[in-house]
């Protein structure tokens, strides 16, 4: 990879969660590396793990209830997990950014959004109020907001205007690392596309790492560098742009493309994924996609398969490709 | 699971049934409330002074102990005879809080009935129909909030005769209108429920919805307040008595036994920390107990 | 085939807010043939989701004819509607609010049948109730199951067998798969696939997802803020979309390749207030073929292309 240093490292992650006397295995063994300036993509569905992981990163987890167990997290090529709290707390919201799926409630309804913008920047920079103002009123107009909003609140945007608003507040500090969980999944698919624009000329204006966050293959395709494919609390596949687009080897995988319907290609029946998401308190054995896959065999509920790669930037956890990288689906 | 061999098929709704259980919502509510030790601890108090209240007759004879005068024993501190001591008039005041446990708690719920019930009809028709309807009722409670509890029991007292049915009657109105309030906003907060709207696209009448697929959903708000408001009417009905206005003396209630033994309270403290206790411990028990029903039932803790 | 089984004309549902007149649904028509599917496409505030209730008459309609089956909707009376409803019902979007929590799914799904005195007997009942949840794929030991114990897609099926109890002939189908996770949505939408095929049942889809519609629809209608701007067969929407919204809208959809990915036409601005609307186009404010007329004249539906509908200055009427 790069000479210089990942923004993001995340190593062997585990993560738990104590609910009522059971455990929940979040995440386990999760490795992620967003070198600067890329997108990360974390595709998963619901019960994955991806907004544990992310939450993480800026040791957000629900306390007492989240546990982290092993691994490490580096951002910058700072232990997160080893740093003193006063650092931790400087790091949210300027170094790291995080950006919430719900826009509704990320807001607080009795500040107007030019303080709230200004908010992280007189915590962090020391700026002073007309200058904290002034930057608040240029961050709208780069998320394409009229700076004259700057005194509004957020009842009166609407939904794309606030997550846009969010993503400013995010940006304000200039952070090195922006973790996007689903930020327009709550969004009409018009104003997502707008949001995506964005996003984009973000990613080509700055150094800015990103990690994002979503359940949607289309989306991804269209901002990120990276893809990691999340199952069980687990990363099943992982690779480059391309090598999961078109060189995809995981039947979770496989199966999550397939599920989609095809514009091209309308009458052809749809093929879901058979059987259900499983539930993380009740996670089956070994591989825990192998009750659905169609190419198991007797090892996979045995035993976890270790990640294989592929090739510099693929890797796969399959234990089809225990033997061979030849593709198997 | 298969208990039954496959060579029958089943065909009745009762072997079914019999096969693939409920699982009881209760048994589990009550397993997360048993975890709250404070909640139990009322729980636990509540279940004693009822019992007591309910095996008085057992416990002490009413005649001969409650009432009775005996004047050469008045005014006696606690001791082994009579644990509670004697009142000002030589009786029992440990019989007499039992017996007056009786009346507070008949009362007391008894009247909460009367409120729950005009609560349910008045607060159910406003939240689920809303609008001209819900102005209207809403309004006609707003003129009986701003009246203070204790006021409007008087006034009906007052009016129609001091009896321990006009005094039941009187505090269930009072409390009538803080019912439907509590009942309107829980039947708000479910209305807007799909399913709601799926009972109307399926054919159910009103009735039906209110009855089966609203009430129900709205018990937790509503049983919470139940028991707290028993707490308030116990008091309510303590405050009257106190005043000379609800249960008279010689019929024991822990209100009128705390005007009595006012005079005395300098020098026989007892006659008076008897009944006080019992309406602290009662109040108590309910609050401890209702808070611990509202962390049960606190939909934000279900699965 | 080819019979009309609902026909709306000039529907309108107006709400009175503070601010003025909120223009819900305005003027909308359209008819479905039976055993055909309606795709209704458009982002939030465009009035698909108070269309689809205004039909069932849950919502009371502000204006407009409903003929289903023959019978105006609108004369009937409470009874009589209760009584149509059995063959006019509807799937919710949320499988998390559109279930009683209090009640098993077993008791869900025979309430319908129960309140419409279809069987009598209590046994025969049941077996109605398992024979509908073997429809839908969900298997006889969850008859005791309470909601919160089951995933959204199982909860989805039962919003479906709920729908199906009374044989009905056509569903409102309000975005019912949007709140599933992806592996799901395709297995609940091949569900009411096949539905469709063995009890020729007519659906109205509703939704906003542009992939899913085409899937699963005969014809789309798209709607913004209220009207209907664009009625199409789902491959000629598809192959040429004649609305500038419709076109925005297409172009929008995220799609999972990385090569040949379709250019994007982004919309200028956000949503104008349906709230007291001008008589002028709606869409007039943030679309880049805006002409002069837009500012001025509503744009009335005209027929383009054979059964191709649309209402835009910037197309000609069919030379007749």
């Amino acid at each position: 990879m790069d000479a210089q240093q990942n923004t993001l490292e995340i190593k062997d992650l585990t993560v738990e969660y104590l609910v009522d006397d059971e455990v929940v295995h979040a995440v386990t063994g999760v490795n992620i590396t967003i070198p600067a300036g890329r997108t990360f993509g974390l595709v998963g569905e619901t019960g994955a793990g991806k907004t544990t992981t992310a939450l993480s990163i800026l040791n957000l987890l629900p306390w007492p209830a989240g546990r982290i167990v092993s691994g490490e997290i580096f951002v910058n090529g700072q232990d997160v997990f080893k740093m003193p709290p006063k650092t931790l707390l400087a790091m949210r919201g300027s170094q790291v950014a995080m950006v919430f799926q719900d826009p509704m409630s990320s807001l607080n309804p009795i500040k107007t959004v030019g303080e709230q913008i200004a908010e992280g920047m007189k915590i962090h920079r020391g700026v002073s109020d007309k200058e904290a103002l002034l930057k608040a009123t240029n961050l709208l107009e780069m998320v394409g907001i009229p700076g004259s909003r700057v005194s509004a609140y957020p009842h009166q945007f609407s939904g794309g205007m606030k997550q846009r608003v969010i993503i400013a507040i995010a940006l304000a500090c200039n952070p090195e690392l922006l973790i996007a969980d689903e930020p327009t999944t709550a969004l009409d698919v018009t104003i997502q596309a707008q949001v995506l624009k964005l996003i984009r000329e973000l990613k080509e204006n700055s150094r800015m790492a990103m990690l994002l966050i979503t359940h949607a293959l289309g989306i991804v395709a269209e901002v990120c560098d990276f893809v990691g494919i999340m199952y069980g609390g687990r990363i099943v596949e992982c690779g480059t742009l391309a090598d999961i687009f078109d060189n995809l080897r995981h039947p979770y995988t496989r199966g999550l493309f397939d599920s989609l319907p095809d514009i091209e290609n309308r009458r052809a029946e749809l093929k879901p994924i058979p059987g259900l998401i499983p539930d993380p308190m009740n996670l089956p054995p070994g591989c825990a996609f192998h009750p659905r896959c169609a190419y198991a065999k007797p090892e996979c509920a045995r035993d976890f398969p270790q990640a294989r790669w592929l090739s510099d930037t693929h890797h796969v956890s399959c234990h089809l490709y225990d033997e061979t990288t030849e593709n198997m689906l | 699971m298969q208990a039954t061999s496959a060579a029958r098929p089943i065909t009745t709704k009762k072997e079914f049934y019999a096969q693939f259980r409920k699982k009881s919502i209760a048994h589990e509510l009550w397993l997360r409330f048993l975890k709250n030790r404070t909640a139990v601890i009322g729980l636990v108090i509540f279940c004693f002074i009822v019992t007591v209240a309910v095996a008085a007759p057992w416990l002490t004879s009413y005649d001969n102990v409650v009432v009775k005068m005996n004047i050469a024993e008045r005014l006696q501190p606690p001791g082994t005879a009579h644990w509670f001591g004697t009142d000002e008039l030589g009786r029992d005041i440990l019989a007499r809080i039992v017996y007056g446990a009786r009346i507070s708690l008949v009362i007391g719920i008894s009247a909460i009935s009367v409120s729950l019930v005009v609560g349910l009809v008045l607060g159910g028709a406003a939240g689920y129909y809303g609008g001209k309807i819900d102005s209207v009722i809403m309004r006609a409670m707003d003129v009986f909030l701003s009246l203070p509890d204790v006021l409007l029991a008087l006034a009906i007292i007052a009016a129609f005769g001091n009896t321990k049915l006009n005094l039941t009657i009187a505090i269930g109105l009072s409390f009538a209108p803080k019912f439907s309030r509590v009942v309107r906003s829980a039947v708000m907060g479910v209305r807007d429920n799909e399913y709601i709207e799926a009972a109307r696209s399926i054919g159910a009448l009103d009735t039906r919805i209110i009855a089966r697929h609203v009430l129900p959903n709205c018990i937790g708000p509503i049983i919470v307040q139940v028991t707290l408001y028993v707490a308030n009417a116990i008091l309510t009905i303590a405050a009257l008595s106190f005043i000379g206005l609800g249960i008279q003396p010689p019929t024991p209630e822990w209100g009128n036994m705390l005007a009595s033994g006012r005079t005395y309270m300098r020098d026989f403290p007892h006659i008076v920390m008897a009944p006080g206790l019992a309406i602290f411990f009662t109040i108590l028990a309910l609050n401890l107990l209702g808070d611990g029903l509202r962390d049960t039932l606190d939909p934000r803790l279900k699965h | 085939m080819g019979e009309i089984l609902l026909e709306v004309k000039n529907l309108k549902k107006y709400f009175h807010v503070a601010a003025g007149t909120l223009h819900a649904v305005d003027d909308v028509s359209f008819t479905i043939e039976e055993g055909r599917t309606l795709g209704i496409v458009g982002e939030s505030g465009c009035g698909k989701t108070t269309l689809g209730r205004t039909i069932l008459r849950l919502i009371e309609p502000t204006s407009g004819e409903l003929t289903f089956n023959g019978r105006d909707l609108r004369k009937l009376n409470g009874g009589e509607m209760r009584y149509m409803r059995r063959e006019m019902q509807i799937i919710f979007q949320d499988p998390y609010s559109s279930l009683n929590p209090r009640k098993t799914i077993a008791e869900t799904i025979e309430e319908p049948i129960l309140l419409a005195g279809l069987i009598p007997d209590s046994d025969k009942r049941f077996m109605r109730v398992l024979e509908l949840m073997d429809t839908v794929g969900l298997a006889q030991r969850l008859i005791n199951t309470y909601p919160h114990e089951l995933d959204g897609g199982r909860r989805q099926r039962v919003g479906i067998a709920r729908a199906l109890a009374m044989k009905p002939k056509f569903i409102v189908c309000d975005e019912p798969v949007s709140s599933l996770d992806v592996s799901i949505q395709a297995q609940i939408l091949n569900l009411m696939k096949t539905i469709q095929r063995d009890m020729g049942i007519t659906y109205l889809f509703i939704t906003h997802d542009l992939s899913v519609v085409n899937h699963f629809s005969d014809d789309i209608a798209v709607m913004y803020l209220g009207r209907l701007v664009e009625k199409a067969p789902a491959e000629a929407l598809f192959q040429k979309a004649l609305h500038p919204y419709t076109e925005a809208l297409l172009s929008a959809i995220p799609v999972a390749r990385i090569h040949n990915r379709p250019e994007r036409i982004l919309l200028k601005g956000e949503l104008t207030s349906p709230v007291n609307p001008e008589p002028i186009c709606r869409f007039a404010a943030r679309c880049n073929q805006c002409m002069d007329i837009c500012t001025r004249e509503e744009p009335p539906l005209i027929e383009a292309r054979p059964n191709h509908f649309v209402a835009c200055h910037l197309r000609k009427p069919m030379e007749a």
